[in-house]
């Protein structure tokens, strides 16, 4: 509809500016790696000059070579820690459990709390709105690190009703999904609720009403489409905050995911592969930011890219 | 940004004419007064801070490790139980509660300074100027914050000066975005048209016109960033990177560890650590609330 020439130059814009954002996110993680003094592996075992020598070719580089490195052969270098597997294999094996979680946690949250929204929007001034805003707001302020610790001490330890730890089959994956999304589905419930009931009140609906269409279809046609902007508007900066989220909880629930291989390459001195993670998670927020701008767009002809 | 707080100047009633009525501010605190929640709230948080600062000269000392009295359950002696080195839980979260205020504090007056110096300069002058500095927000915005900080403590560790730094550095940029919005609708205020044409200096104006009228919607966004760094250090704390032994977070990552056989250890940290966080996310969303010049008072 609107895809004009002008439209793709503020897309290249972006772009644009989203590779300086990386450019200099590299840049600085790379500095502040390099600040503490000493080369990798001095301080084991007192290897001789020469083999000191073979693993600097292997293991150490200047931000020159780094940056050659992964914009032209797509290398982001050996682990300190998992010293035989190169970065992108990790990551590679860690990428889809983490998008995985975040997947599914999203998925809930939005589906839930839309749900919850709109129930609270149709029960106006009842109990029910009041009790479920007030879950909204604990879900709010509980951190889910406290929410993670507090699920696995009830449901797993007392009640033996899921997994402690562990990604594998569906019973241990569903503590997890549930931390990570309680925040979001506490927001969006809050979100979606303001939306719904703006736009109750409207005449059109009131119209639709009056005509004899069916609730549901009411809802489907009309309301929906309209209210979920806001919702949509959060989801871009919710789904950065998914990312620092699944660093606990993968800490919490020992997911072998990019957030616990994160943590621990930062705690370890990987310092290749707390770069790559930093990477990929930029890449991921950048992008899906402008994803989520360009699909606005097209939701709302009202708004501009920017 | 803009919708959290209308434009309103110190000198407006809600009329919207200069010197009628009450202030704003008096109204915001009537308001206050009445909304049981922020009045629940602010309960809490006073006792909280009354006992966090007060409480541990009554009790043992949060370091004095009894090793006859690990892990025991809540008592009369010891009112949340003891940890595994036999220390008292009560005293040590006390302890923790006043690390948190004080990071909480501090690192939100950081953001504040900081976010509103940027956000009047970049608001009042040249378009030019703005428009830099505003490019600069949108690309520090968008840079993973939790990352960056999680190894910048990590490298320079231990000083809680780091942390602050780190803390600050993650919240000024939403409070630039504000000020520098509240500002360019200040701009065109006639009063501060007329300063100019006094022969009022630059500076002057901004401080003496400009920030006293933004104060209202940094003090809102000031009550909602306190619990924000709390969490981010308690958040940080827990996964291991972290200034004290005895800060909430620690306290919490503590307790999951002994978590099947002292439940304790990890309840009341957790539970601290929530009510307080509600308790200042309520308080904020009500003061936010009562500062909205375009809700009706009774």
């Amino acid at each position: 509809m609107r895809i004009n020439p002008a439209y793709l130059k503020r897309i290249a814009v972006r772009v644009g500016l989203n590779l300086l954002t990386l450019m200099i996110i590299v840049s600085i993680s790379f500095a502040i790696m390099k600040a503490a003094p000493g080369k990798p592996f001095e301080t084991e075992r007192n290897p001789s000059p020469q083999v000191l020598e073979e693993l600097h070719k292997k293991y150490d580089f200047t931000y020159g070579q780094y940056l050659r490195g992964i914009f032209l052969h797509g290398d982001f270098r050996y682990s300190y820690s998992h010293r035989n597997s190169t970065v992108l294999e990790i990551i590679g094996e860690a990428l889809p459990v983490s998008m995985e979680l975040g997947c599914y946690a999203l998925l809930l949250a939005i589906s839930m709390g839309l749900a919850w929204g709109l129930m609270s929007a149709l029960y106006r001034g009842r109990w029910f709105e009041s009790f479920i805003m007030a879950l909204a707001m604990i879900g709010i302020a509980v951190p889910n690190f406290v929410l993670g610790s507090v699920l696995q001490l009830f449901i797993s330890l007392k009640w033996h009703a899921a997994p402690v730890a562990g990604w594998n089959d569906v019973s241990s994956k569903v503590l997890p999904v549930l931390t990570l999304s309680l925040t979001y589905i506490a927001y969006i419930t809050r979100i979606a609720r303001g939306s719904f009931l703006e736009n109750l009140n409207k005449d059109y609906i009131r119209t639709a009403r009056a005509k004899g269409m069916p609730e549901f279809r009411i809802f489907r046609k009309h309301l929906l489409r309209n209210s979920i902007l806001p919702v949509i508007n959060y989801l871009a900066p919710a789904t950065a905050s998914v990312l620092t989220g699944t660093l606990v909880v993968e800490k919490i629930f020992n997911i072998p995911g990019m957030g616990r291989y994160f943590i621990e390459s930062v705690f370890q001195r990987d310092f290749p592969l707390a770069l790559g993670v930093i990477i990929v998670y930029s890449v991921f927020l950048l992008f899906l930011n402008l994803l989520a701008d360009i699909i606005l767009t097209f939701v709302d002809p009202r708004i501009q890219l920017q | 940004m803009n919708a959290a707080m209308g434009t309103t100047t110190a000198a407006a009633g809600p009329a919207g004419k200069p010197g009628i009525g009450p202030s704003p501010g008096r109204l915001a605190i009537r308001k206050l007064w009445r909304d049981k929640r922020a009045v629940g709230s602010t309960a809490v948080l006073l006792l909280l801070t009354l006992a966090v600062f007060l409480g541990p000269l009554f009790l043992p000392d949060f370091e004095k490790q009894v090793l006859e009295a690990q892990l025991l359950p809540p008592s009369a002696a010891h009112w949340m139980g003891t940890d595994h080195l036999g220390r008292d839980v009560l005293a040590r979260v006390l302890k923790g509660g006043q690390l948190s205020l004080a990071i909480g504090l501090i690192g939100t007056l950081i953001s504040v300074v900081v976010g509103t110096c940027y956000g009047c300069v970049s608001g009042f002058f040249h378009e030019k100027v703005d428009l830099a500095m505003m490019r600069v927000v949108d690309i520090l915005y968008s840079l993973p914050y939790m990352f960056l900080v999680i190894i910048l403590m990590f490298q320079f560790g231990r000083s809680i000066y780091v942390l602050f730094v780190a803390l600050g550095l993650v919240q000024w940029l939403t409070v630039a975005r504000i000020v520098r919005g509240q500002v360019l609708a200040l701009k065109k205020e006639e009063f501060i048209l007329a300063a100019r044409t006094l022969g009022v200096g630059s500076f002057r104006i901004l401080l003496r016109h400009v920030i006293p009228n933004v104060m209202g919607v940094v003090i809102v966004y000031a009550t909602l960033t306190v619990p924000s760094v709390i969490l981010q250090e308690a958040f940080l704390s827990f996964l291991g990177i972290t200034v004290s032994s005895c800060t909430w977070g620690v306290l919490i990552a503590d307790g999951k560890d002994y978590m099947d056989s002292a439940w304790w250890l990890l309840m009341f940290p957790g539970l601290t650590l929530t009510i307080c966080l509600l308790c200042m996310n309520f308080l904020g969303d009500s003061l936010r609330d009562a500062l909205d010049p375009t809700a009706k008072i009774n």
